[in-house]
């Protein structure tokens, strides 16, 4: 009884920094619809804000925690809603999932910037002085000033949230803006002010809780805000993304669940070692997956969704696309020589890594751009065919392109496998799902030998075809180039293809599909396993260029938000937009930064503000400027011709996509 | 979809596979190649890459932003590298040339391969100086031939004979003896060990439970907890771990995790009443950051890589690296000596391999040196076998397992077991069994 009462103790102060970001999620949530994955990069700021003014410049604790905390933070979640997610309002899961994926990496690279903390050592501390002063709890159980100030704030927190909601006008307002954003308009209330006072509140929250749990850490990094948020988001789920008080219930319960999970297992069993680290990741798995009351849908056309405006080489004329074909051509023409006859070999191997993510990329084409779902898990799809090929290779003696090709069947297999529990699932919620897949691959099935726990890794070797020996970095260039063109053949032909077809008719109407007899768990499971497959593939040959896998660089959870925000922002449906992602990914830094002389937080800040743009133009910006472009030069020729213009420039501005504000 | 990648793989798997083994084979000497010391004013022209008539040019790569521990890596090593660099060209340079630490990369945490693969490909400099968090760019390195010379911390740095890891080979997971001297010297009973759910410190740390539970019977030290379930970044803290210590009345921790788990535990020890538990860091050698914990790590014992700087020494090395530092302008950090013990390793190299020298000469004279000691500063490495992995191979151990600890008292760092002028504390390797240490200094190397 003395060690459960002690590990209640001991888990409390972190479940309450879990429960304040847990609240702030549903705040948002609630009132906005954006499930607001930037809330790290805002517990970030608010951190590292008061690390600089506090631990470095010295300033007083208390003007400190007030600007980074009751200026700072809610100033960054006015902006937010104010500036991006206010337009967003009637936009899709996806385009909100994204520009605040945008946002949880552009605001750390601005404060980073701004502040120059990343070489300071000195260690953050907490908001009472000589925060690690420890009390004895009933005589026995000790509790520093800091666990205090972490539960104390976390339900003054509550409290004061309670007693707005209850007993002000302004709470009052918020729940009906909640329940309906236009019936409280009718009645005369600026639902847009409301929504932006719950941005400001959350962020507040979110601030907060950054402040009271660096002290934990030696430095302000925000890979460690990233890790709070997804424990918050697993408290926030608990609630049903919608409930207050559960989620708050959630947080405290997940702090206490993972101390008595410590207390009572085992030593150095299988579950203390493996199972113990994903404790978050699997609540928020189970959670998706088994709450009953996840996908309350009200609105009953939320899930039918006009067809996605055709793509910009539909619109195009025969003269217009022989050209297009062409100039592309000479294009891709002149960097393969750049690449094998006139670069060097760092060239060679830039453009030979480029290839091989616009093969990984068209997995994102296959399962957002055509299928129309979210999966922040490729990255883990990946990761399983680089695995699964270092392995076979190295434990069997299968010729690695062998190696690859099985790596791809795993991951493919391991996508369908993960298809049918997740099958009712869909917007935010499949996404949540797969985020907690790769944290838990992450976390747990990364460390098992037959994966990634070796050490040393094994090194994963190049092929030999006969006499062709792809050590050398041309030819290995080659070999990738051939994959690129066999994978975009593949999708290509899916796209154009029955499967297309429906997967488009699926990603508009799920009820509309199931009436004219076709299977949606089959399609879900097609385009669950085939992007999978192509991711695993894209794994397999990175794993080979690379010789030596480095799962956190190539293949960690957050690398996989970055690369669908990169995609979907550039062009998500159409396989050159892959191509032209990965082109951004590797080239980006070397040919613009570089010479430039930026540094490396640029490319996030400008990933960031590209996540903005996106906002704008969901189809993507290259898609929307090819588009424009394209219209124009068309119009050209039709004048020339003497032929009235045959193509206008359609609204990307879907209702589901884009912005109608 | 399934089935035509089926018949693909079946297809492939008649090929095979390209040097499964990318081991760098050198085994015989370049020309110019001698052993003996040569006359450094001794300028004859040499057709080597980033060498001229006046200059060799060294390019390091090490991380600077992105570093997750908030540690200066990137300044410091370089700083540890450019004194080296000054000292010697103080007194003419090597062979009528002056060296020069021509370029400097960063590698951002994330782009090792990236800059490791540029440096290659503008092939403008003799050598490379690694010193990151990640060494994705290990093969390539390799594969170029590119004498390295680097921070130790990678297994990458084994099985390739061009590269140089400042204690040679690294052993995780090996039996060692050294925790275990410490607890016993401290009158530890039970040990607590500890360690994060990835697998470097995962086998790190087994190693050390193995450690103790081999010597438990000659030292009476048991192992109390033995925790590797927490995820990197500690979120849930340790409270729960060291309140299992305390039940298991553990007098002693050893951990194999990095600067953050290290302050995490202090200051749960402390808030928990154990501030009399002894820690034994293996990375904390830092007086700025012990100097912010405020007193939690009073007691510790901490393994520099190195002989640590309070340890002054009769060696000219070291007499030097202060002098050229202290004339740079600079306060040595842990990564400061590293540097300059890398620069030592490439100026061996050249000096061994002698005017006319060679990237592979200087590689092939290095690898014949039995006993690199940077002038007594590590402990002997012995390059004709210390480049293979001595878990894989025990018979490529080092002659000696050594170490030169530090006690933190009164805040300052101060060296444990010295005894007249030998900072090493050390156990044959002809042997994993347990037996008393032995004080021991190292030769000066012919560099030194």
């Amino acid at each position: 009884m003395d060690g459960f009462i002690r590990a209640i103790i001991q888990g409390v102060p972190i479940g309450g920094v879990f429960a304040l970001v847990a609240v702030g999620f549903v705040l948002t949530y609630k009132t906005s619809g954006v499930f607001n994955l930037a809330f790290g990069g805002q517990a970030f700021a608010s951190a590292a804000l008061y690390f600089k003014l506090h631990v470095i410049e010295e300033w007083p604790q208390w003007i400190s925690l007030v600007l980074s905390v009751f200026v700072l933070a809610p100033l960054v979640g006015l902006i937010l809603e104010r500036v991006i997610f206010r337009h967003l309002r009637n936009a899709s899961d996806l385009a909100r999932l994204v520009v605040s994926i945008g946002m949880l990496v552009l605001i750390p690279a601005v404060m980073k910037e701004i502040l120059d903390i990343a070489t300071v050592v000195k260690h953050p501390v907490g908001i009472l002085p000589d925060g690690l002063h420890p009390y004895q709890l009933f005589g026995r159980y000790p509790v520093s000033r800091d666990e205090i100030s972490q539960v104390v704030f976390a339900v003054l927190a509550a409290l004061l949230l309670a007693a707005l909601f209850r007993f002000t006008a302004l709470g009052l307002q918020m729940r009906a803006v909640v329940e309906s954003a236009r019936m409280t308009e009718l009645a005369g209330i600026r639902s847009d002010r409301i929504t932006a006072f719950s941005w400001a509140l959350s962020s507040t929250f979110a601030g907060l809780a950054g402040v009271l749990i660096a002290p934990r850490y030696t430095t302000v990094n925000e890979t460690y805000f990233f890790v709070l948020v997804v424990a918050g988001i697993a408290a926030a789920a608990i609630g049903g993304l919608t409930s207050l008080p559960r989620s708050l219930g959630g947080g405290f319960a997940l702090g206490v669940t993972a101390i008595l999970l410590r207390t009572y297992l085992p030593q150095d069993s299988i579950i203390a070692n493996q199972i113990q680290p994903a404790l978050p990741f699997i609540v928020l798995f189970c959670v998706v997956l088994f709450w009953k009351d996840r996908a309350t849908v009200s609105d009953p056309l939320a899930t039918v969704d006009p067809p996605p405006p055709s793509s910009a080489s539909d619109d195009r004329g025969a003269l217009l696309t022989w050209g297009t074909r062409g100039f592309w051509s000479v294009v891709l023409g002149l960097m393969a020589m750049h690449a094998l006859v006139w670069g060097n070999e760092f060239r060679t191997t830039l453009y030979t890594q480029a290839v091989i993510y616009a093969i990984i990329f068209m997995s994102v084409t296959v399962f957002t751009g055509i299928a129309g779902e979210i999966s922040l898990c490729q990255s883990s799809f990946a990761a399983i065919g680089a695995f699964a090929t270092m392995q076979f290779a190295d434990r069997f003696g299968v010729s690695v392109i062998g190696g690859a090709f099985i790596g791809a069947m795993i991951a493919a297999l391991v996508g369908a496998a993960l298809a049918l529990p997740l099958m009712r699932l869909g917007g935010i919620w499949l996404a949540l799902a797969t985020l907690a897949f790769a944290l838990l691959f992450e976390s747990v099935i990364v460390n098992f030998d037959w994966v990634g726990g070796l050490v040393p890794l094994p090194k994963v070797p190049r092929p030999l075809l006969g006499t062709i020996d792809f050590e050398n970095e041309r030819t290995f260039f080659v070999l990738c180039v051939v994959a690129l063109l066999l994978v975009a053949f593949v999708v290509v032909r899916v796209r154009n293809g029955t499967t297309g077809l429906f997967l488009t008719a699926m990603r508009g109407s799920e009820t509309a599909i199931a009436s004219i007899g076709v299977s949606r768990a089959r399609l879900r499971v097609t385009a669950f396993a085939l992007s999978a497959g192509i991711a695993g593939l894209g794994g397999g040959l990175l794993g080979m260029y690379s010789s030596t896998i480095s799962y956190s660089s190539d293949f960690g959870p957050f690398i996989g938000l970055f690369w669908l925000v990169l995609v979907v922002n550039l062009s998500t449906r159409t396989v050159e937009g892959a191509m032209q992602a990965a082109a951004g990914f590797v080239l980006f830094p070397e040919y613009i930064l570089k010479p430039l002389d930026l540094g490396g937080a640029y490319q996030y800040i400008f990933f960031g503000i590209g996540a903005i743009t996106f906002a704008r133009h969901p189809e993507g910006i290259l898609e929307f400027q090819k588009r424009r472009s394209m219209n124009s030069i068309q119009r050209r020729i039709d004048r020339r011709s003497g032929r009235s213009s045959s193509s206008e420039m359609p609204s990307v501005d879907t209702p589901t996509m884009g912005t109608t504000s | 979809m399934m089935a035509m990648l089926a018949i693909i793989t079946l297809g492939a798997a008649a090929c095979g596979n390209a040097k499964a083994d990318k081991k760098q084979v050198v085994t015989t000497l370049a020309p110019g190649v001698t052993t003996t010391t040569a006359d450094t004013a001794q300028n004859v022209p040499v057709d080597e890459k980033g060498v001229s008539a006046t200059e060799i040019k060294f390019t390091s790569i090490a991380t600077g932003e992105n570093n997750i521990l908030g540690t200066n890596i990137m300044g410091a090593y370089n700083d540890g590298i450019r004194a080296y660099f000054d000292y010697r060209n103080a007194s003419g340079g090597i062979y009528g040339r002056k060296l020069v630490l021509a370029k400097t990369r960063d590698d951002k945490l994330a782009f090792n391969k990236v800059e490791s693969q540029a440096m290659i490909a503008e092939d403008d400099s003799f050598g490379a100086f690694v010193a990151t968090l990640q060494f994705t760019g290990a093969q390539d390195l390799a594969d170029a031939a590119i004498p390295t010379y680097g921070w130790g911390i990678h297994q990458e740095f084994s099985d390739n004979l061009s590269m140089y890891g400042h204690l040679g080979a690294l052993c995780l997971g090996c039996i060692g003896r050294t925790s275990p001297y410490v607890a016993k010297t401290v009158g530890a009973k039970v040990v607590g060990i500890l360690g994060y759910a990835v697998a470097n410190s995962k086998v790190c740390a087994e190693g050390l439970r193995d450690s103790f539970n081999k010597f438990e019977p000659e030292l009476g030290i048991k192992v109390g907890l033995f925790d590797v379930s927490q995820g990197f970044g500690l979120v849930d803290g340790l409270a729960a771990q060291v309140t299992r210590m305390k039940e298991a009345k553990v007098d002693f921790v050893t951990t194999c995790m990095d600067l953050n788990g290290m302050k995490t535990l202090g200051d749960e020890l402390k808030k928990q009443g154990m501030d009399d538990v002894v820690m034994y860091h293996p990375n904390t050698y830092n007086q700025k950051f012990v100097d912010e914990a405020g007193g939690i790590f009073e007691g510790d014992y901490i393994a520099p890589q190195f002989v640590p700087y309070e340890n002054k020494l009769d060696s000219e090395l070291q007499n030097k690296f202060f002098e050229f530092t202290t004339k740079a302008g600079v306060t040595p950090e842990e990564l400061t000596m590293v540097g300059w013990i890398n620069a030592d390793m490439a100026y061996t190299g050249l000096l061994k391999a002698g005017p006319k020298f060679s990237r592979q000469a200087a590689v092939d004279a290095l690898n014949q040196v039995t006993n690199y000691n940077a002038g007594g500063l590590v402990a002997k490495i012995d390059w004709t076998k210390q480049h293979s992995d001595p878990k894989a191979d025990p018979s490529q151990r080092g002659e000696f397992e050594c170490f030169s600890p530090i006690k933190v008292t009164g805040g300052k760092f101060v060296p444990a077991f010295t005894q007249d002028n030998k900072p090493w504390t050390c156990w044959s390797n002809e042997t994993s069994d347990w037996s008393e240490p032995t004080q021991m200094a190292f030769a000066e190397t012919p560099a030194g």
